[in-house]
């Protein structure tokens, strides 16, 4: 009875010892859920959700402190893919934070632009070109349409628009379920 | 052939009727509009302007980026406009197009088929070919448009053993390249002279479908005047043969793994048409402003194969071919089988558009509707593909994009197959279309976001450098500030001291 509780004393420091060596060694650096939320997260960074970006969002959610369903720009899909990531069930996007759009990009009125800059500070990802006094335009390429141009704008020159239907954007419909009679 | 396909559809040819006639030549137009983007990769740009005057095969639009593809004018011409035209295209959207109008007397010399000098073939070096290929804004005739130039890169840094030139026309209606075949037999062979000396292949093999059955003589022929040892292999019709990966399977009993390139395993595959096309940019630098286009379909009066100028709308071609009779209500691009449907008969013939289709409403499948699926499986047997259609189909139904793709979705050729045997008349490759391209979509935007974040965290790193730099700058000049007041301090210091050593000196 003695040496068994002893035996197993051993074992369990001897398991306990190596687990502790391997944390240590095989540490990984960051945090690897928030990494694989974020990398479902359409990088707005436009902070709808309430957060500063979308890595603390990513981390929020993570933690347990935030649900799945704050994306706005994500919408329905960034909804489907969190939940089947974190196991969870989907639900609804967060009413009170918008409802899902199609993409859009901002566009300056040109002629109204007084080139205060502001919209440049704004810009999450350094789509406004521009410099003091002078007119600012939208790389269109780089716009995520985060909408966070528009409160600083002190003219209000800054208009969404959608992105219209081209040749390099167009897919093909779902087929139309027609049953036979 | 050595290896034959049990998979696919035997389908009626069709190819008799369009076949009767010799070449014509289409009539020049009006107005030729030649869009940017006629090839994959990135759009030309246009080199020219409104009002500008251009000869016969001078730059038109320039190439951009590695793949892309130059564009010409086809004849003398002004330049009428540079806009948004309909391109033939299934959304039916508009694209930029250069406008032009050809002159009152506009020439289009014919070259005659001459007979082929070996030893000049022999001359020429690799990376010349390359060249002149790109010079010539050269794409994949047979419909998939990527630039040659490219596929020759690739086969010159890459070992090829097998050159395939592919003149198996395996669609119903098509017969463009056989009546190539028939009509300048020795531009093909020269061509594939040419491409074998570029990417230095080890043999080089000429499938054709045994249908074609008047081609198959005359290349023998100009195989024999041509002397290399190149090997004709007559492949039974059965659709979808002239697939490239079916095609190298049959030929070379090799597999293209799912997601590579034929140059993975050694083989490259190049279009009878595509190979003619190189034969004439490299020996009479002429650049590719024309090609043959198949006209045909039960609905158009008098079917028949055209040599068309790039930039030709479609109407022209139809009214050359006697119009469209009464019942005619369609026109595909492309075959019957894999083409899409053209909304309007405004558009231009391209570099890829291989036939104009005219269909009337007894040849679509489609006015039947649809039934359940039984899961009789009839799909899975025919799939040159080996994938489970009925699977991915109730993948895509239930919106299950990734569990598709897993399923193998992305090595669908779209050939059609399936909707061909299917009992329920379910257009199966209609959802696979629809698929891929929402993958492909989801992709895109995957790399926007993947962009988008980089420059939000170089964006916030130049923020904090700033911030950094900033920091310290006033740190330094506090330091100096407060290194400057010291030593005033000293110096009143000594001065004071100074003063009262005077004093007491006094």
């Amino acid at each position: 009875m003695f040496l068994t509780v002893i035996i197993f004393a051993l074992i369990t420091l001897c398991a306990g010892l190596i687990l502790g060596y391997v944390s240590q060694r095989y540490k990984v650096e960051g945090d690897p859920v928030a990494d694989r939320i974020e990398a479902l997260l359409p990088q707005t960074q436009c902070g709808q959700c309430n957060y500063a970006g979308c890595r603390p969002y990513a981390e929020a959610i993570a933690n347990g402190e935030a649900d799945i369903n704050r994306c706005v720009p994500g919408g329905e899909t960034t909804i489907q893919d969190l939940a089947e990531l974190l196991d969870r069930e989907p639900i609804p996007l967060d009413e009170e934070l918008g409802e899902e759009k199609p993409p859009v990009v901002a566009v300056i009125i040109e002629d109204q632009c007084i080139g205060c800059t502001k919209c440049i500070q704004a810009c999450p990802v350094d789509a406004i070109l521009g410099t003091a006094k002078h007119m600012h335009t939208v790389i269109a390429e780089e716009c995520t349409g985060c909408e966070l141009c528009l409160p600083p704008c002190p003219v209000d020159c800054i208009d969404l628009v959608e992105i219209p239907e081209n040749i390099d954007n167009w897919h093909w419909p779902a087929p139309e379920r027609r049953l036979a009679s | 052939m050595k290896h034959p396909m049990k998979a696919g559809v035997p389908l009626p040819g069709h190819r008799s009727i369009s076949t009767q006639l010799p070449v014509a030549r289409a009539p020049i137009p009006e107005e030729l509009v030649i869009p940017v983007s006629q090839h994959i990769g990135m759009p030309a740009t246009p080199v020219v302007k409104s009002g500008d005057e251009v000869v016969r095969g001078q730059l038109i639009a320039a190439a951009q980026g590695f793949v892309s593809a130059n564009i010409h004018a086809p004849i003398n011409a002004r330049v009428k406009a540079i806009e948004s035209r309909p391109v033939p295209h299934p959304s039916g959207l508009t694209g930029l197009c250069i406008v032009l109008e050809p002159e009152a007397e506009a020439e289009w010399p014919l070259q005659v088929p001459k007979a082929m000098d070996r030893d000049s073939i022999s001359d020429c070096q690799p990376m010349d070919i390359k060249q002149k290929i790109r010079d010539a804004g050269i794409v994949g005739l047979g419909g998939a448009t990527f630039p040659t130039s490219v596929k020759i890169k690739s086969g010159i840094d890459s070992h090829i053993d097998t050159l395939i030139i592919n003149g198996c026309e395996c669609e119903p209606w098509i017969t463009c390249d056989e009546m190539l075949f028939r009509e300048r037999p020795q531009h093909v062979i020269g061509g594939s002279c040419l491409i074998q000396q570029a990417i230095k292949a080890d043999k080089r093999v000429l499938a054709i479908e045994e249908e074609e059955s008047e081609a198959i003589d005359l290349l023998r022929g100009a195989i024999l005047d041509c002397g290399d040892p190149i090997q004709l292999e007559v492949l039974p019709t059965r659709y979808p043969t002239g697939s490239e990966k079916q095609l190298i399977q049959i030929v070379t009993d090799k597999e293209v793994p799912s997601h590579g390139l034929p140059a993975d395993i050694g083989v490259a595959v190049y279009n009878a048409g595509t190979a003619a096309a190189v034969y004439r940019a490299v020996m009479f630098d002429e650049p590719l402003i024309s090609r043959f286009v198949t006209v045909s379909g039960p609905g158009i009066r008098q079917p028949r194969v055209l040599e068309v100028l790039l930039g030709t709308p479609v109407k022209t071609l139809i009214e050359f071919c006697g119009g469209q009779t009464e019942d005619a209500n369609g026109l595909i691009m492309g075959g019957a089988m894999m083409g899409v449907g053209l909304s309007s008969d405004e558009v231009p013939v391209t570099k890829g558009m291989n036939s104009i289709l005219v269909t009337i409403p007894s040849m679509m499948q489609d006015n039947q509707g649809e039934m359940p699926c039984i899961r009789c499986g009839e799909c899975v047997k025919v799939c040159p593909s080996q994938l489970a259609p009925q699977q991915l189909l109730s993948f895509i139904r239930a919106d299950d994009l990734e569990q598709a793709q897993r399923w193998n979705l992305e090595d669908c050729i779209e050939c059609g197959c399936c909707n061909a045997v299917c009992p329920s008349h379910i257009p199966l490759s209609d959802y696979y279309r629809y698929a891929k391209s929402g993958l492909r979509a989801q992709g895109k935007a995957k790399m926007k976001a993947q962009q988008s974040k980089q420059r939000y965290e170089f964006r916030n790193e130049r923020l904090e450098r700033a911030k950094r730099e900033r920091e310290e700058k006033m740190r330094k000049k506090k330091e100096a500030l407060q290194a400057a007041n010291k030593a005033k301090a000293r110096a009143a210091m000594k001065e004071e001291a100074e003063a009262a050593e005077r004093e007491e000196d006094a």
